[in-house]
């Protein structure tokens, strides 16, 4: 993955250098790794003099390996509020929460509607792979229904489990987020896709529009009992039925003024 | 700004105005009597003081997260409720402690209505949240010594890298008095070179709390998960640290009637004040009584209050619950005297006549019947 010592001329293409040489630090065939390297690349071109951050206690606490700034592990749910608390301490940081579907959806539901309506210029991002990847796989509210996990064994059924919450379609609706976008990163097309979309995300935060919500669909071959391959073919034909990725609202600064002055870069 | 150093206001409303002054930046409350007097008095407030944040804490569970993410990142912090919402962020507490975040919490423990209650002692002094951590836990007898201990506690706060509990009670939230301010001290802070400010032109470095996962390649980290360092665990080592810093944490108490006493009560906070005027009166009649007031809930004096049952006939312990600091006056007087215990639980307080009456029923002067 490396650009080739040898060959002479301009390097059209890098691992991020914050990635630690053993790669990402999940399982493998982990959806997460090619997400949170988008993250990292998308955050080195806004390239924000501060960065403060907090991930969830479960997958996504290993964030911390591979952050370019200062992240805490927050308590699992806490995320959102916790880099609230570091963005009203250091207001002119970029700050980002990172939530997987457990502790957003589960855990901290009320948190991060409060973030919204407050319109605070922070990103959340949230990790959302339908399970508690971290204990097992066990489903959390994000999960499609049928979907069968060691807590819903026939698949999860409305009646005993609830139904899922449309997190994204339901904070696109309060007036404080600026933004709100879903992407996938299973293939390479949808890379490519996702990463605009996030690019456009953190050019919002950057530029002080407000709350900003990133929902990055993705894979977990361990909780969902599946090979990387079926997992994908699962990601795709029921996952993604559901939650089509794009921009599900856009920042635009006529109707959304800048809750702050854009942020300073580094350098 | 107008700085009127001498004010005639309640106590939630004081400690807010201490917290300003002391410099406190975010104040956490949400509304749960006594403790909504206070947003009220922070939101009025906060605009004259540089610095102080308007922001309204949405929940409690959000003000523990706010408490720990605003002082990681090197802000001060403040937290008021009553004791349920102490076990809200219990929590957070345990994080912060871990993490060793400084933050100040004010408690005001009421009973199941709106009464006085000192029913959250074991919460504050024995289990703010799970773990081994420890608050240190300041316990103001009136208003004016709970100023400047509210101003202390930022202090301490800072200096020991741990939160502080200024630990009211129902009626002292109820109380109106004249209260003057001092400024706060600020000598031999250290600077906060620890806080995540998310600077990232500084050079990576370790972390935020020595329980950090080590070898990671963030600029810095703060945790309270463990991993396996060396023979002993990284976590083992900052616990053990902690524990040792706890063991430096000041020990206060004030001492009346002491000297020739033949009888110590021991109580703290308002339960003190109500019985300082009856002491007063038995002294005048000949009674050898004395009193102890902890100061420090935590930690608590025990050396001092085993120093005294050396010389002392009988102690008892008086508290509005059913028993809990008695516990800490047991294993300090350690066998060395007699310990008795008069407790008022579920909201109820003594008057003066029956605290003279249990008073004179230990000394022996009158039978009470039980």
């Amino acid at each position: 993955m490396t650009t080739a010592e040898a060959t002479p001329g301009k390097a059209v293409f890098e691992r991020p250098h914050v990635f630690v040489e053993e790669g990402t630090p999940w399982c493998q065939g982990c959806g997460y790794g090619a997400w949170s390297r988008i993250i990292i690349e998308e955050i080195e071109r806004a390239n924000p003099a501060k960065l403060v951050a907090a991930a969830d206690i479960a997958c996504l606490e290993y964030m911390h390996e591979i952050i370019p700034g200062d992240i805490t592990i927050a308590l699992h749910g806490r995320s959102v509020s916790t880099v609230r608390g570091m963005k009203m301490a250091q207001p002119e940081a970029m700050a980002i929460a990172f939530q997987g579907d457990g502790g957003m959806l589960n855990e901290g539901l009320n948190e991060v509607f409060h973030a919204a309506a407050s319109g605070q210029n922070v990103i959340a991002i949230l990790g959302n792979n339908g399970v508690f990847g971290d204990t097992g796989g066990q489903y959390t509210l994000a999960a499609p229904l049928g979907h069968k996990s060691p807590t819903t064994p026939n698949g999860r059924d409305a009646k005993i489990n609830g139904s899922p919450i449309p997190l994204a379609e339901m904070l696109a609706m309060i007036p404080g987020t600026a933004f709100v976008g879903r992407i996938s990163t299973h293939d390479p097309a949808y890379v490519y896709r996702g990463q605009r979309i996030l690019r456009k995300a953190m050019e919002a935060s950057m530029a002080g529009a407000g709350f900003v919500f990133l929902e990055c669909m993705t894979t977990c071959p361990t909780g969902w009992r599946m090979t990387p391959v079926e997992s994908i073919k699962y990601h795709e034909e029921v996952i993604l039925k559901e939650k089509p990725v794009g921009i599900i609202k856009d920042w635009d600064p006529a109707t959304h003024p800048a809750v702050e002055a854009a942020l300073p870069k580094l350098g | 700004m107008e700085q009127k150093d001498l004010m005639f206001m309640r106590a939630p409303e004081a400690l807010v105005e201490a917290s300003l002054r002391a410099g406190c930046q975010l104040f956490c409350a949400y509304p749960i009597t006594p403790v909504e007097d206070m947003a009220e008095y922070w939101v009025k407030r906060c605009g004259e003081f540089p610095g102080a944040l308007p922001h309204f804490t949405e929940s409690e569970l959000e003000g523990g997260a706010y408490l720990y993410g605003f002082a990681a990142s090197g802000g001060r912090v403040a937290f008021a409720s009553t004791g349920t919402g102490i076990s809200l962020i219990s929590e957070s507490l345990g994080w912060i402690m871990d993490a060793e975040v400084p933050c100040v919490l004010f408690n005001f423990p009421r009973a199941g209505g709106l009464s006085i209650s000192q029913a959250d002692y074991n919460q504050a002094t024995k289990a703010p949240s799970h773990g081994d951590g420890k608050c240190l836990v300041l316990a103001p007898m009136g208003t004016q010594e709970a100023v400047d201990l509210t101003m202390e506690a930022y202090y301490l706060a800072d200096y020991y890298r741990n939160p502080v509990m200024v630990m009211c009670d129902y009626t002292l939230g109820l109380t109106m008095e004249v209260v003057e301010f001092a400024p706060m001290k600020t000598e031999g802070l250290p600077p906060k070179d620890w806080a995540l400010t998310g600077d990232r032109g500084r050079a990576r470095r370790g972390g935020l709390a020595s329980a950090a996962p080590g070898g990671v390649t963030a600029a810095n980290v703060a945790t309270g998960v463990d991993e396996s360092f060396g023979t002993m665990s990284r976590g083992e080592r900052s616990a053990r640290r902690r524990a040792d810093k706890y063991k430096t944490f000041p020990v206060r108490y004030e001492d009346f009637f002491m000297e020739d006493a033949e009888l110590a009560v021991v109580a703290y906070g308002t339960m003190a004040r109500m019985i300082l005027p009856v002491l007063k009166q038995l002294r005048e009649e000949g009674l050898k009584v004395g009193m102890i007031r902890p100061i420090t809930l935590f930690p608590f004096p025990e050396e001092h209050i085993n120093e005294a049952a050396g010389r002392l006939q009988k102690v008892s312990v008086f508290e509005c619950n059913s028993g809990q600091m008695v516990e800490d006056v047991q294993r300090s007087v350690n066998g060395r005297c007699p310990v008795e215990f008069y407790g008022r639980p579920g909201g109820a307080a003594p008057s003066p006549q029956e605290i003279e009456a249990e008073i004179k029923r230990l000394v022996g002067k009158v039978e009470v019947p039980a």
